[in-house]
Order: C-alpha cells, then sequence, then structure tokens
C-alpha cells in the first residue's frame, strides 16, 4: 500500500505539468559565517498535491515555508512559485483582535483588490459556510474556540485564492478531539478547492493521516532526509492500522536523524 | 483526488453531515456558556457609571447646600448656578470665551496630531530616524509643557502664536512617543500575517500597524490632548 521512494519521487513531479511550488538548491543562513539551517533542498510540490514537511523542532520547517510564502529570501537557491503567491496559516490562529471573524476575511478579500461591498460580503459567507461557521460574522476571535478560530483562518486563507496552501503546524495548539475533526475538514476542503498543500508538523502520525507525500527532513541543516509516497485512500482515521504501521516505520528513521546529534 | 471514497464507508448517512454534526457540537461544548454582551449592554455598562457619579457629586452638593453651612454667595446651590449659567449662555456673554479657548485647543491639538501621528510612524519604523531623533523624543514628552511659555514668550510675545507654540511642543513629543510605543507593542506575526495577506506600504500601514498600535496611539492622544489645554 505504501511506498518508500527517495529521488524517484522528485523526478517524477519534474517531469509533470509544471510544479505548483519548485525549489532548488536551496540553503538559508541567518547570519554571515553562521550555520546554515538550511541545505541544499530540493524539492516540487505538484499542482493539488499534499505534502507533509515532517522534522524534528528547530529543523527549519518553519524557515522552509517562510521562504515558499516569500516572507523571507533564501541564501542560495531559487523558491518558485509559478502561480504568484502562496497563503500562509500559522499555529496560533493569527486573526487580527481588532476585526470580526468576517471583517478577517473580508481584509484577504480587500488587500486581494476586491471592491464591491456585497460582493465581499456574499463571498465571507460563503467561506463561512464553507468551514462551517456560517453566522459567526460578527463574532470576535477571543469569543471563538481554539478550533473555531483555526476554522476562520483557515477560511480566510482560501479567501486569498491561491493555488498553494501552505500550513504551519496549524492543529499542534489544539486538542486531540478538535485536531481530528479538523483533520477530516482540512482533507474535505482540499479535495473540494484542489490547492496544493505544504502541511509542516513534528507529528509522525498527523503527517500519515493526511499527506499524499511524506517529505522528512534532517536537522542542523536541514536537507530532504527521505520521502514516502502514500498510498492509503482517503479518508484514513488516524487510528487506521496502515496509518499507524506507516507511522511506526518513519518515526524510526525521524530518531535515527535525530540521534546523529546525540552522539 | 479521491473523490467518491467517502460512500465507501457509510453507505446510508452522507459522511459530511456527521461530521457538520460533530463540529456542531464541539463548537457548542467549547464556546463560554455566559451569554454574550450585547452592544446595549456594553453601552450601559460604559454610560452608567459617569452618569452616577454626575448624580453623586449633584446629591452631595445639593445636601450641603441645603446644610447651610456656608452662605449662599460661598456656595450657592445647584439650581441657582445651572440658572445663571442658562442666563449667562443665552445672553450670548460666554460663547466668545468658551469658543476662544476651545479654538485654541482644538486648533492646537489637531494640528498636533496632524504632526506627531506621521513623526511617530517615521520614528517608529525607519531605524536611521529612530536612532537621531528618538532619545531627543522622548526627552522632549517628560518636558512639561510649562518649561516652553518662557521661550516662546520671549520669540512671539504674549500671542497666538506663543500659545499654539506651547500647545505644539508640548503635544507633538507625547503623540509621537505614543505612535512609537504603540509600534513597538505590534507583534510580529501581525505584520507577517498582513503581507501574507497582500499588505503592502501604506495598505499595511492602514490594515494592520495602525489598528494594531492603536491602543498606544490612543494613550499618546489622550496626553497630547491634555497639553493642548494646559
Ligand atoms: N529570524 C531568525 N534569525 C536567526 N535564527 C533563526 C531565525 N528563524 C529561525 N532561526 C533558527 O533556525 C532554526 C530553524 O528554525 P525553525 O525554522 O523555526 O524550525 P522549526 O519550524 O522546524 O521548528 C532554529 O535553530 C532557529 O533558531
Ligand atoms: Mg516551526
Amino acid at each position: 500500500m505504501t511506498a518508500t521512494v527517495e529521488t524517484a519521487v522528485t523526478a517524477a513531479a519534474t517531469t509533470a505539468a509544471d510544479p505548483a511550488v519548485r525549489l532548488s538548491g536551496v540553503g538559508k543562513t541567518f547570519r554571515d559565517g553562521g550555520a546554515a539551517v538550511l541545505d541544499g533542498i530540493d524539492l516540487d510540490v505538484a499542482p493539488g498535491e499534499f505534502v507533509c514537511l515532517l522534522g524534528a523542532s528547530g529543523c527549519g520547517k518553519s524557515t522552509l515555508l517562510n521562504l515558499v510564502a516569500g516572507l523571507d529570501a533564501p541564501s542560495q537557491g531559487s523558491v518558485d512559485v509559478p502561480s504568484g503567491r502562496a497563503a500562509l496559516m500559522f499555529q496560533e490562529a493569527a486573526l487580527f483582535p481588532w476585526l470580526t471573524a468576517g471583517e478577517n476575511i473580508d481584509l484577504a478579500l480587500r488587500l486581494r483588490g476586491l471592491s464591491g461591498r456585497r460582493e465581499r460580503r456574499a463571498e465571507v459567507e460563503r467561506l463561512l459556510d464553507l468551514v462551517r461557521l456560517g453566522g459567526a460574522y460578527d463574532k470576535r476571535p477571543h469569543q471563538l474556540s481554539g478550533g473555531m478560530r483555526q476554522r476562520v483562518a483557515l477560511a480566510r486563507s482560501l479567501a486569498q485564492d491561491a493555488k498553494v496552501l501552505l500550513m504551519d503546524e496549524p492543529f499542534a495548539a489544539l486538542d486531540a478531539i478538535t485536531r481530528d475533526v479538523l483533520h477530516e475538514e482540512l482533507v474535505r476542503l482540499w479535495e473540494a478547492t484542489g490547492l496544493a498543500v505544504v502541511f509542516v508538523t513534528h507529528n509522525v502520525r498527523e503527517a500519515v493521516r493526511l499527506g499524499q507525500r511524506v517529505v522528512l527532513l534532517s536537522s542542523r541543516p536541514g536537507r530532504v532526509a527521505r520521502q514516502w509516497r502514500i498510498d492509503i485512500p482517503q479518508p484514513r482515521r488516524i487510528e487506521d492500522k496502515a496509518v499507524a504501521d506507516l507511522s511506526v516505520e518513519i518515526t524510526d528513521h525521524l530518531r535515527k536523524e535525530i540521534s546523529r546529534h546525540g552522539r | 483526488m479521491a473523490a467518491d471514497t467517502a460512500d465507501a464507508t457509510s453507505p446510508d448517512t452522507e459522511p459530511g453531515d456527521a461530521l457538520a454534526h460533530i463540529e456542531a457540537g464541539l463548537d457548542a461544548l467549547e464556546t463560554s456558556l455566559e451569554p454574550a454582551t450585547g452592544r446595549l449592554r456594553r453601552v450601559a455598562a460604559s454610560v452608567i457609571p459617569p452618569i452616577v457619579a454626575v448624580a453623586l457629586i449633584l446629591a452631595v452638593w445639593q445636601v450641603l447646600y441645603a446644610a447651610k453651612i456656608w452662605p449662599d454667595w460661598k456656595l450657592p446651590g445647584p439650581g441657582q448656578v445651572f440658572t445663571s449659567l442658562k442666563e449667562a449662555f443665552s445672553n450670548g456673554d460666554v460663547w466668545p470665551a468658551v469658543g476662544h479657548s476651545i479654538g485654541h485647543g482644538a486648533i492646537g491639538f489637531g494640528a498636533s496630531v496632524a504632526i506627531g501621528t506621521p513623526l511617530g510612524l517615521a520614528v517608529g519604523r525607519i531605524k536611521a530616524v529612530r536612532a537621531g531623533i528618538g532619545p531627543m523624543l522622548s526627552g522632549l514628552q517628560s518636558l512639561p509643557s510649562v518649561a516652553w511659555v518662557p521661550p516662546a514668550l520671549m520669540f512671539f510675545g504674549p500671542t497666538s502664536a506663543m500659545l499654539y507654540t506651547v500647545v505644539l511642543f508640548g503635544a507633538v513629543p507625547s503623540i509621537a512617543v505614543g505612535v512609537m510605543s504603540g509600534l513597538d507593542q505590534v507583534p510580529p506575526l501581525y505584520l507577517r500575517v498582513g503581507r501574507n495577506l497582500g499588505a503592502r506600504g501604506l495598505s499595511s500601514i492602514r490594515y494592520v500597524l495602525l489598528p494594531a498600535a492603536l491602543p498606544g496611539y490612543l494613550a499618546g492622544l489622550r496626553q497630547g490632548w491634555a497639553f493642548a489645554w494646559r
């Protein structure tokens, strides 16, 4: 059901149509002469693909997403998002507290250049319905639960109308029950929208539950250590045996990566 | 992409429905049970205390007046004061005086806001400007505005120009420092979110920076407002 693919994955993706994201030889160093955080990363994400980036804390996952989002520039190599921009979602919902849930989404539309007030309102309502928060337009972020806030943030990301959605440990702060429900919700939205998703996590099970491909990063410097293509059909559950089995295998590799640094 | 795989698990119930029900249940459980404070209640909460305070002062005043501890010319009753105020206003005696001082205060304050806000933005956002005049602004801000009266008197004599100078020198640093410290308190995360949403340059200032810095800005305005009246 599952296949371990190393270089073959990248080769196959490259020959397909234009990728949604292409990283070539990407390196990142924060200070001149400092240690490289990322080094020689080659990674293609196909349009509509769901990729999970997995790695130990501090291995450079957020740094990598920031590069793709254009919030930071690589020190070496190139980052290419042919469709133009990528929407980025953070661990904290990062909704603006001075705006209501609906206004937060509206701001994304406004900054996209949509000027018609009525059209924007209809679009915000549609997006709220999509994340099943119809009627929450006037709620302040602090009135919502953590899971609801992340759904508003998700709706705001969708409002950016990007072809690529970057998610930086978006469910890490949620309780297990809520996280489980949001996994299902995310897969549903991904199937409905056809977005390419790059989902960063340090939770192996979560990566296997969600992704079509899991990319394991090494630490110091961050490199692509190994990749797995996951053919377990959706809907998966985090409790599935196939998910558990592959998680064990990937965790072993992750541990090996980490213990290299303990010697 | 996996499109109709959902049907495989449960043929009779729509899986989307089940998910919607779980989500609605979680939302209901995680949202606080306290009734949301409505707009009316919030308005009431901010309006009632001052009204009560004014009523209390009037009541104490009336009681003291009624107790006749001081003669009438020293402590007139609230009623008498209102009647004479009403007369003065309807005669038009007071309007020029009130208009004059409100005019000076308001113009001075308006000008201070117009100068202090961009100045604070520049000092808060541009490193070179901050290094150059940041410390000077903080120093000026801590000076009491009366300190500006003697030099202003020397330059302008007892004119409106002198008054405005005092108001400006007193209020501009407060407002600028308010903007500056408001900016310092803006979580960097908000700026990154704003940039990802497509806010650049002016739109970033308008939609992210200023609203996020608003609490500090308002504190600066309040202090500036106080200076404008002194
Ligand atoms: N702006 C920065 N300046 C200096 N070092 C940074 C910066 N951002 C991240 N780092 C360093 O880069 C490494 C990777 O960080 P990060 O990408 O946040 O890891 P992860 O998201 O995988 O936990 C860490 O060692 C961190 O200290
Ligand atoms: Mg991180």
